[in-house]
């Protein structure tokens, strides 16, 4: 799927829909996004680790 | 008129002495924002008659031989994502629920309340505490007293430009990446993201549920820790507290001394950014140097997963943030400020994995950090690149390459900014102090010590001199 392609049904699946020339500025910062998104994907033993929701003194 | 005095703990001193009156003292807070809030922008709703009507009631306990701390007849702002019962909470947006806690306080408002704190009114901030200034929706566009066209930062800018410019003692702003910090740096004045879960959150709109604190802004390091003295303790209305968790006699932790204490100073990932002041450097290590004048052992760290986490928390708020707005966005995008439905609409855009993967990768970070934190006892950093921001240059990635506050939402532990000198063209930088989870008394107590040495904290922007003592 394009970019384009990829922004317009993200947002039709939230039920938002911006103006076209915001839109525009989404799908030009989108390819940035997932880019630095591959960094987080990159660290290393993120599969077998929980998320963390709740800070606690013991942690 | 009556000199204001800087600090909370002096005015409280006064107080005592019966050399001021905390009528006195709010009567001449107001003054101040009379004569300076029409330039600055710092509040969005004054309560005056209930403040002035706390303050005599405040006069009177003490008269009697009532005191209930150091906040008792010390006026306090109130950030306007926070509710108060005085008047409604508008989160600076055209968008809000009127009947959302109308007529009610914030359980952090009933704690400053109950310990006799005056409470002036709301203050401005970014939209729904994110975002950037959109003049065009018709609220206060908030500036800096040190330099009007500059930004007093965000998201908690009356909290920031209100007490720089003395137009109340300590005020509540919220941090979610860093929102307390940075316009605490920007401002010349100290601020104090506690621990994640220390303070509860209900009665505040949220932005990133994962990730917001709601923490004290005041002048001094001593100051903040008398007000989240106050704040900090379990409350069951937030679910993000850990049962039975409580504040510290905060204040009475503060030493001036820091033999024993180990401090891990910063320098890989803050110095030497694009962007940076020609000044920071040397300012920042004059102040390392003064925390070894204290008494701390100063060692280099490298803070791990530094790019990794900060990014967690500018992907996981967005997220977290479209969550409660997508039925607003939904049905009023363009009521929204622009920089505001453009931050909080980019949530819309990851998936559900990419969020999980943050939260993993913030476990994670958290874990290496942790592990550092078994080698030093503190860990300290400029909170940002440069002075506040000119109004000029103002948008979105100049300040995401400005600010070094996030990493520290991200993980959850105490991070307190102190002012520790002044850019080439006269404004203020911050000092980043972080610590242990829980461990925010140690926090403070460098801080403090710091401030016990230096007295950046006590310059005052010229706008506002004449008024403060």
């Amino acid at each position: 799927m394009d970019t384009e392609t990829t922004v317009r049904t993200l947002f039709a699946l939230a039920g938002v829909t911006p103006p076209e020339e915001e839109m525009a500025a989404f799908i030009a910062g989108y390819p940035a996004t997932r880019e630095s998104l591959a960094t987080l994907y990159a660290v290393p033993d993120t599969p077998l680790t929980d998320g963390i929701l709740v800070f606690r003194p013991a942690d | 008129m009556t000199d204001i005095p800087k600090t909370i703990t002096e005015a409280a001193a006064l107080l005592r002495s019966g050399a001021l009156t905390s009528a006195a003292l709010t009567e001449a807070c107001f003054a101040v924002a009379d004569r300076l809030d029409g330039e600055l922008g710092t509040y969005i709703s004054r309560y005056d008659e209930t403040a002035l009507a706390a303050a005599v009631l405040a006069d009177e306990e003490l008269a009697a031989g009532i005191d209930k701390g150091p906040l008792h007849g010390i006026p306090i702002g109130i950030k306007d994502i926070i509710a108060c019962r005085e008047g409604r909470t508008t989160g600076q947006s055209l968008v809000f629920d009127p009947a959302w806690w109308a007529g009610e306080d914030a359980p952090v408002v009933e704690r400053l309340r109950a310990a006799g704190a005056v409470i002036t009114g709301k203050l401005t901030t970014m939209e729904y505490a994110c975002g950037l200034p959109d003049p065009s929706k018709g609220y206060p566009t908030p500036r800096n007293p040190w330099d009007t066209t500059t930004w007093p930062g965000g998201s908690s800018s009356g909290s920031g430009s209100g007490v720089s410019a003395g137009m109340f003692l300590g005020a509540l702003g919220t941090d979610t990446g860093g929102s307390v910090r940075m316009p605490a740096a920007f401002c010349g004045i100290t601020g104090m993201k506690q621990t994640y879960g220390l303070v509860p959150k209900a009665g505040c709109l949220p932005l990133g549920v994962t990730l917001d604190h709601i923490g004290p802004m005041t002048r001094s390091a001593a100051d903040a820790a008398a007000m989240l003295a106050v704040m900090a303790g379990y409350d069951a209305s937030d679910p993000s507290m850990p049962p039975g968790v409580s504040g510290q006699d905060y204040p009475a932790m503060l030493s001036g001394d820091l033999t024993g204490v180990t401090i891990g100073v910063e320098r890989a990932h803050h110095l030497g950014r694009p962007g940076c002041d020609p000044a920071l450097v040397e300012v920042f290590e004059s102040a390392v140097a003064a925390l070894g004048e204290a008494g701390a052992t100063v060692v280099e760290v490298s803070i791990p997963y530094y790019d990794e986490l900060a990014l967690a928390t500018m992907l996981c708020w967005p997220v977290e943030a479209f969550a409660f707005h997508r039925q607003w966005l939904a049905e009023r995008w363009t009521d929204y400020g622009r920089w505001t439905r453009s931050v909080i609409g980019a949530g819309a855009l990851l998936t559900a994995a990419d969020y999980a993967q943050a939260l993993k990768v913030r476990r994670i970070g958290k874990a290496a950090l942790d592990e550092l934190f078994t080698t030093v006892d503190l860990i300290v950093s400029p909170t940002c690149t440069a002075g506040a921001i000119g109004y000029d240059r103002l948008n979105w990635d100049n300040l995401m390459h400005t600010i070094f506050t996030p990493y520290w939402d991200a993980v959850g532990n105490p991070a307190l900014t102190v002012p520790m000198g002044f850019t080439g063209a006269g404004l203020p930088l911050g000092l980043q102090i972080a610590g242990r989870p829980f461990e925010d008394g140690l926090v403070f107590r460098a801080g403090d010590a710091y401030q016990r040495l230096t007295a950046h904290h006590l310059q005052v922007p010229a706008m506002a001199a004449t008024a403060l003592a």
